[in-house]
């Protein structure tokens, strides 16, 4: 046995060795909660995340289906026959309800942008109540407290301002929300004006301190906290205005509010630097500009043509037959003397959709002004144009009649309108028409921009095809794990109260475009 | 106290003395060949008094005058004389064809025959293996072994089976069982490990038999042996070569559709394409895309597809193809009085059969050793090295080529060529105009896609034999694997026509590796006619995961696979995990008069991957067997058993379930937020099985063995969705209990035994319903990601495998049920069933208006129900062996009956008008259907019942005729040292008898998280199963 004895102590070293491993596996890959929170470094870090996680989430992050997608077809902007982002079931004549069961193919349009703004919104309550709960000092003696403060309250404001764009009621937490699950719903202007109370943070902190925001959380240049101030106002503005349901709506809308935060907005596009598609390893990218775009995926609704060429038909011929419109041109092709037709916009004389899924669907143009971005040669993608502030400084004086302030921006040499239009006068002075071509610009100049803007454009002026939902009920996910009862809207069963579904309309019986609702 | 005991023991030592004492003298034969069977045992019953027999099975043996003496030999029939006046007993055995004293060690305390077992362990041993042989261990158990659900969803060459043992306990789709082999944890995957080294896989079925290996084990566990040299007094060398070459091919088409709905052009017969109405095609235009195409096809009035195109190109055979296969093998087995050595190398090569694929090109190495220091300390050592070169597909699924060649309309010419401003010439990448769909052929020829698999095994044993009622064992195993990936875009490869064309690489290097080191007190003892086997053991585990991936844009040459020659957009990622385990067991096996069995076990497992707040959890097992024909002789049975066992096992939660962590965004300086809430309570899955076992053997030619297990799983892991105002979508959780129970029926019979003819059958059959009994979150949706859903629903009462969908309406009682929902005007009486069975207008059939109508909630919007159960109703497979002289037949035929599957293929190919079900050229006007009735089903891609098939099937697995050239006829021939010869003519996966329209019945779907399923049943453009045929030529030297 004695020989042995040496065998049995290494064995019984070895078994004590082992046995005496902590457990205690740290996760090397991603930064824990604790020590995030903890360590003021990866807390800034982690704060300078929130306008990334914003952008993605808006845009389609990793080749997910998105709401603004669909909505751009559902406003008849663009046009697809495809089931991809529920285009087909949800753009088509006529509309139907939104189906918000969980089973649907597409059901992540909606999802992923809902629980997306969450995460979003939970991420900037966080670094807000770290930093003014806890206290703690991010940089040296707390330097950059105030531009981390303002960015997470520009990216609280920016998503309740789009979850309020998209949904009829939202869960309004913030930074002081004590217990997140006793949370109860809030009307959508409620959520708006939650928004707009966070973008006033934002402002205020701009005016009592100066910073710069380094152009990494932007992917763009550095932004002070002048700029910042200015971007703050002019979503103000944008959210003022779009979150109108209804005509009723927007009469409400607060026009001298519109104007003042339109005035002391935005001097110059503000947006992001593309670096790629996601397969190709971008972190920056709009998938707008890719689905929207792609030849043989979406085009641009013949409405869209029909305003830069009246003579056009507004809606594809029931026969499948291309419209003959003008002479020597090639059936489909239409004339326009607004030049951005050329430039922003290519004819393809032949239409691959589906004839059996309906002719209405049809389109020989597609939108070829971010082609550059497929050859990722594309730059700046614009989150929030100067020119959409400028239209809503119009769209104010306008409906503060005071028209000749309108009329000067509008025929101001420095817009799009003179400059890649070519077009050189405003019809008319008259408040109605001046909207007309308020209106026209948005959907020509800022066309597959922003967030919900031609669907916020047409529901506004109670344009939205009949039967088409104006906003999104909360996901039937979400109902299923609140266990709440389901809901919905759009359709004509019930009969449509264009208070939640559109009773109205930008075509007539036949088909014929009516005049704006405004 | 110790007094009494020391009397006692005295007591029993002297009683053995006190009888009177006989020496026994015989042979031990083998009734095979007459032969002397050298090794045999000779063991006085109930005792450790016993002898082997020597090199010509002779034996001696001073034995007690009224001792009952038991012969064994491995793999043959135990028998029992009661010694009375004889002095000589000869004994002739026979083979052992019921395996019941087949000896298992997995599961149990040590080295236990079968029929002292108390809990289900099934052994596949080298015999069953050898006639066709497996192409890799990952479809060696198929067809084999009662309660095994094997399903080969992917044809792609080095790709895996997805195994399940019983019912399955977890909702993540990686339900496969814990795997060891040669001791050492196994996370490779299967198909790189060759079958002719198994020496036998041992099956540890329920809960109950795999409570030993704990919380990792609650899918069951397979326990493979490789073969190893044995220890003899005379030093021997045995060599094998064994080669095998074959072909493999498509065993069916899908059937698709020849005709069209659209108007066509007067001469629509045009070369290269099909000149439709209404379309201008430019001058000297021969098919493709081409943007000078003016105009658009339009529907015929008809809108049936019955039109022609100018011609019919059988697109599948562009892209499928006969492929061929080898394998070379040779084996070592060489011993000396000391120590023995097995040593092995196979090459294998498949090619698959798709177009400009090569296939799985893999090699195994294999050494064995084992070597005896002394009487009392033996030391073992084995090592496998494979390596597994994968040239592949690089995608399956939509938008891979195997979507593409089912979208292709049948006038498309797939090799035609790129237009001259295009870099890459062949194949152009859009040959159809009208259709979204790359050019298969293209992606095939020009991306490179192939992936490099190496495994290293490594185990080190000790055993060391203190006295003979105790000894030590110790081992080290380690494995480590490496896979290393490669995707090549080639500058100029497009497939829209606005993508970027400069190139694109994409590589990973990922590492595994996992050291244990385990050891155990093994102890036996015997107290009068009790056996008692105890072991106790200690086992450390440590797993490591490491992995990068980069990849990058615009490459500056052509040809090289270096990542410095992309110069854009570059992207890497890295993670890597660490996995600590600590687990004490305790096990006692008793045996009391060869009748009563019992085991009970006890373990306590600790590990990394369980929350910080429950970092411990135990494990048991009780069972007991009866072997009733001890005590009560029914006429006719020679065996009769009864098994009751209880014991838990488990499944260990992921490595980021309990962390509240936060993704860094890849080339980027940003932290996101994330989307999963950590757990610091969660812990590991347990399932508790109840099994209840009868093992019969009667009328000297039958066995069988029937077995039923409950098992049920508490705290089975889901993401349970949280409140979107938490800022979390998901929180990992125990969050649902899960049941199954299964029926198993295995049923053997050797019909004939003579000595130039042997024939036996075996049967078995499984049923398992499986379902979730209780869940924290109301009924959502798991399994993989089809269009944009999960189809597959878990819920309280839910079925495990159960998916839902939308339906259809099919009788008008039922369309009653939502008559406040139709359009205005209409009522019930206007609509009638149609020759489908679905419920449409009244008078559109056979009209474009004839659309099914589909089945609504209240609120119109289209109602959720459970469309489909992909359980089957049960699974029997029937393998028969004949050999008579030296000609041997064997077959394998398994039936799977029931179980859907969900087709999304065929939904897939409604879009395009591609499914066969939609031409209609031929039909009779009365039967045809319009597209837009078809179109209807399709419904936006959207899941529904109209495409669940049903997925029973028959399948002849494996058929083998084997000719065996004896040593005698080859020693008569030359004087050589080769033993024997064996040719034969093998298939595999012949024949399919299903009803079931796409490619192959046997089909599943990755979930989410990319794991195997044997339950996800949906069928979405994988590279198909294919048949196979081959000869084969085995030399035994």
């Amino acid at each position: 046995m004695k020989k042995y004895f040496p065998i049995t102590l290494i064995i019984s070293a070895l078994v004590l060795t082992l046995g005496c491993q902590k457990l205690d596996v740290p996760n090397l890959n991603q930064p824990e909660k604790a020590n995030l929170y903890n360590d003021p470094h990866d807390l800034e870090n982690f704060g300078q995340g929130v306008y990334y996680n914003y952008w993605l989430n808006e845009r389609s992050s990793n080749f997910d289906p998105n709401i603004n997608i669909l909505t751009e077809a559902m406003a008849d902007q663009y046009t697809a026959s495809w089931a991809n982002f529920g285009w087909l079931t949800n753009s088509g004549t006529p509309r139907v309800a939104w189906d918000n069961v969980n089973t649907l193919s597409n059901d992540g349009v909606l999802e992923n942008f809902y629980y997306g703004s969450y995460g979003v919104i939970s991420q900037a309550n966080t670094v807000i109540h770290q930093l003014l709960i806890d206290k703690v000092q991010l940089g040296s003696g707390g330097q950059h407290n105030s531009r981390i403060l303002a960015l997470c309250y520009l990216v609280q404001g920016l998503s309740y301002g789009n979850l309020g764009l998209v949904f009829d009621k939202n869960f309004i937490v913030t930074e002081n929300t004590k217990d997140v699950t006793k949370v109860t719903t809030s009307p959508y202007k409620t959520v708006r004006d939650s928004a707009i109370k966070a973008l006033w943070k934002v402002i205020k902190i701009c005016d009592t301190a100066t910073f710069t925001l380094p152009g990494s959380i932007f992917n763009n240049i550095d932004i002070t906290n002048t700029t910042l101030k200015q971007i703050a106002n002019s979503f103000i503005a944008r959210l003022e205005v779009l979150t109108s349901r209804n005509t009723s709506d927007n009469i409400e809308i607060v026009w001298d509010s519109v104007l003042y935060h339109a005035n002391n907005g935005i001097t110059s596009d503000f947006g992001s630097k593309f670096s790629g598609w996601p397969y190709n390893g971008g972190t920056w990218y709009d998938l707008n500009f890719y689905y929207l775009n792609l030849p043989d995926w979406a085009r641009i609704n013949c409405r869209i043509i029909n305003l830069m060429d009246p003579s056009y038909p507004a809606r594809y011929p029931s026969s499948g037959v291309a419209p003959n419109v003008h002479a020597g041109l090639l059936p489909g092709q239409a004339s326009s003397y607004d030049h951005r037709l050329q430039s922003d916009f290519q004819f393809l004389p032949s239409v691959n959709f589906k004839p059996e899924r309906g002719y209405l669907f049809f389109s020989h143009y597609r939108y070829s002004r971010f082609d550059k971005y497929y050859l990722r040669t594309g730059d700046v993608m614009t989150e929030f144009r100067e020119y959409e502030n400028e239209l809503y400084k119009a769209e104010a004086y306008a409906n503060l009649n005071q028209l000749d302030k309108a009329n000067a921006i509008l025929n101001s040499f420095s817009n799009p309108r003179f400059l890649r239009g070519l077009i050189l006068s405003t019809p008319s002075t008259s408040k109605l028409n001046m909207l007309k071509v308020i209106f026209y610009e948005r959907d020509i100049e800022l066309l597959g921009q922003g967030f919900m803007l031609a669907f916020a454009d047409m529901r506004r002026r109670d344009m939205l095809q009949y039967g088409t939902p104006l906003h999104f009920p909360i996901t039937g996910k979400e109902l299923q794990t609140l266990q709440w009862p389901n809901y919905t809207f759009g359709g004509t069963n019930p009969v449509p109260d264009g208070i939640n579904t559109s009773n109205g309309g930008w075509f007539d019986a036949n088909g014929k475009p009516v005049d704006s609702n405004y | 106290m110790r007094r009494t005991g020391l009397l006692f023991l005295l007591f029993l030592i002297l009683q053995q003395y006190a009888l009177a004492q006989v020496v026994i003298t015989g042979t031990i034969t083998s009734i095979d060949d007459n032969l002397g069977l050298p090794g045999a045992a000779v063991v006085v019953k109930g005792t450790t008094i016993g002898t082997t027999a020597d090199i010509d099975g002779k034996y001696k043996l001073s034995v007690p005058q009224d001792a009952t003496l038991v012969f064994s030999f491995v793999g043959m029939a135990q028998q029992e004389v009661k010694v009375t006046t004889q002095t000589v007993i000869d004994i002739v055995l026979k083979y052992d064809v019921f395996k019941m004293e087949e000896v298992v060690v997995a599961g149990v305390a040590s080295a236990t025959p079968k029929r002292n077992l108390s809990v289900s362990v099934t052994r596949v041993d080298s015999k069953a293996l050898e006639d066709v042989p497996p192409t890799s261990a990952a479809s060696a158990l198929q067809g084999k072994v009662a309660g095994v659900t094997i399903i080969s969803s992917d044809g792609t060459p080095g790709s895996s089976s997805n195994i399940r043992l019983r019912g399955t306990n977890s909702l993540l789709e990686g339900e496969s069982p814990l795997i060891l082999i040669d001791g050492v944890t196994f996370e490779g995957e299967l198909a790189d490990i060759n079958a002719d080294d198994i020496e036998n896989i041992d099956v540890v079925k329920g809960a109950s038999a795999s409570a030993l290996y704990g919380s990792n084990a609650g899918s069951g566990v397979l326990v493979i042996t490789s073969k190893r040299g044995k220890f003899s007094e005379e030093s021997s060398t045995d060599i094998k070569f064994r080669n095998e070459y074959g072909g493999s091919s498509l065993e069916r088409e899908i059937k698709l559709a020849t005709h069209h709905p659209y108007m066509l052009a007067s001469d629509y017969i045009q070369p290269g394409y099909t000149k439709y109405a209404g379309v201008t095609y430019p001058a000297g235009y021969a098919g493709g895309h081409n943007d000078s195409i003016k105009g658009s096809p339009v529907l015929d009035y008809d809108h049936y597809a019955d039109n022609p195109y100018s011609s019919i190109i059988d697109q599948q055979k562009e892209i499928f193809r006969s492929g061929q296969f080898y394998t070379n093998y040779i084996s070592v087995a060489s011993n000396s009085k000391k120590t023995t050595i097995f040593t092995s190398f196979e090459n294998n090569n498949n090619s698959g059969i798709v177009f400009n694929s090569t296939g799985s090109s893999r090699q195994n190495y294999r050494i064995n050793v084992d070597h005896k220091i002394s009487d009392k300390l033996k030391i073992s050592g084995s090592y496998l090295m494979t390596q597994n070169e994968i040239d592949k597909p690089n995608d399956e699924g939509s938008g891979s080529p195997f979507f593409n060649v089912l979208h292709m309309s049948p006038d498309v010419n797939l090799n035609m060529n790129s237009p001259d401003t295009m870099v890459l010439k062949k194949y152009y990448y859009k040959p159809d105009q009208w259709s979204n769909g790359e050019n298969p052929k293209h992606q095939l020829f020009y991306e490179q896609s192939t992936q490099k698999r190496n495994e290293n095994l490594l185990n080190f044993s000790a055993n060391w034999t203190v006295a003979s009622w105790l000894n030590f064992d110790g081992s080290y195993s380690m494995e480590k694997q490496n896979v290393d990936e490669l995707l090549i875009k080639p500058i100029g490869y497009q497939m829209d026509n606005l993508q970027d064309v400069n190139g694109y690489e994409a590589k990973s290097s990922s590492e595994y590796s996992s050291q244990t080191a385990q050891f155990t007190a093994n102890l036996q003892r015997k107290f009068g006619e009790l056996v008692t086997k105890a072991k106790l053991s200690y086992l450390f585990e440590k797993y490591l995961t490491d992995g990068m991936v980069a990849s990058g844009n615009d490459m500056l040459a052509s040809g090289l696979t270096t990542l410095s020659n992309v110069t854009n957009s570059l992207s890497m990622n890295s993670a890597e995990t660490e996995i600590l385990a600590k687990n004490y067991f305790g096990i006692l096996d008793m045996v009391y008069k060869d009748k009563y069995i019992t085991s009970l076990l006890y373990r306590i497992d600790q590990s990394s991957l369980f929350g910080p707040n429950n970092r411990t959890n135990p494990y048991y097992r009780a069972s007991f067997a009866y072997r009733l024909n001890e005590d009560i002789h029914l006429k006719g049975f020679q065996e009769l058993k009864l098994t009751a066992a209880v014991g838990t096992s488990g499944q260990r939660p992921g490595f980021y379930y309990q962390y509240e962590a936060y993704p860094i965004v890849t080339n980027s300086s940003i932290i996101q937020n994330g989307g999963i809430s950590a757990n610091a309570n969660i812990k590991p899955a347990n399932t508790q099985e109840m099994e209840f076992t009868v093992n019969s053997q009667f009328l000297e030619k039958f066995n069988l063995e029937i077995a039923r297990s409950y098992a049920t799983t508490t705290g089975v892991f889901f993401q349970v969705p949280q409140p979107a105002a938490t800022g979390y979508k998901y929180q990992w959780a125990n969050a649902a209990t899960t049941s199954s129970n299964t029926w198993e029926v295995t049923f053997g019979t050797q019909l004939i035994k003579k000595k130039d003819l042997d024939w036996t059958i075996n049967l078995t059959f499984d049923k398992t319903v499986q379902k979730v009994t209780d869940c924290s979150a109301p009924s959502l949706p798991v399994g993989p990601v089809i269009n944009g859903q999960q189809i597959f629903r878990v819920g309280k009462g839910s079925v495990i495998g159960q998916a839902d969908g939308y339906t259809w309406v099919r009788s008008i009682n039922e369309l009653k049920q939502q008559a406040n929902l139709l359009p205005a005007g209409k009522t019930v009486d206007d609509y009638t069933v149609n020759s489908d069975g679905y419920v449409i207008p009244k008078g559109t059939e056979g009209t474009y208006l004839e659309k099914p109508i589909q089945l609504l909630n209240p609120d119109s919007t289209p109602k959720v129900v459970k469309i489909a159960d992909f359980n089957p109703n049960f699974n029997l497979s029937f393998s028969t062996n004949l050999k008579w002289k030296n000609f041997g037949i064997s077959m394998l035929w398994v039936w799977k009956q029931g179980g859907d599957i969900y087709n999304y293929t065929k939904q897939s190919m409604y879009l395009d008008l591609r499914s066969g079900d939609i031409d209609q050229f031929g039909k009779p006007d009365y039967q045809k259907k319009t597209i837009d009735y078809y179109s209807t089903f399709y419904n936006l891609g959207n899941i529904n019942s109209y495409f669940v098939e049903d997925g029973s099937y028959l399948k002849l697995r494996e058929l083998s005729f084997y000719y065996t050239i004896s040593d005698k006829t080859i020693k008569n021939l030359s004087k050589s040292y080769l033993k024997n010869v064996r040719i034969g003519i093998l298939g595999r996966n012949l024949l399919t008898f299903t009803k079931y329209s796409g490619w192959d019945p046997e089909v599943s779907t990755p979930g989410a998280n990319g794991s195997g399923t044997t339950i996800y049943i949906v069928y979405m453009f994988n590279y198909p199963n294919y048949r196979t045929y081959s000869v084969t030529l085995e030399l035994n030297f």
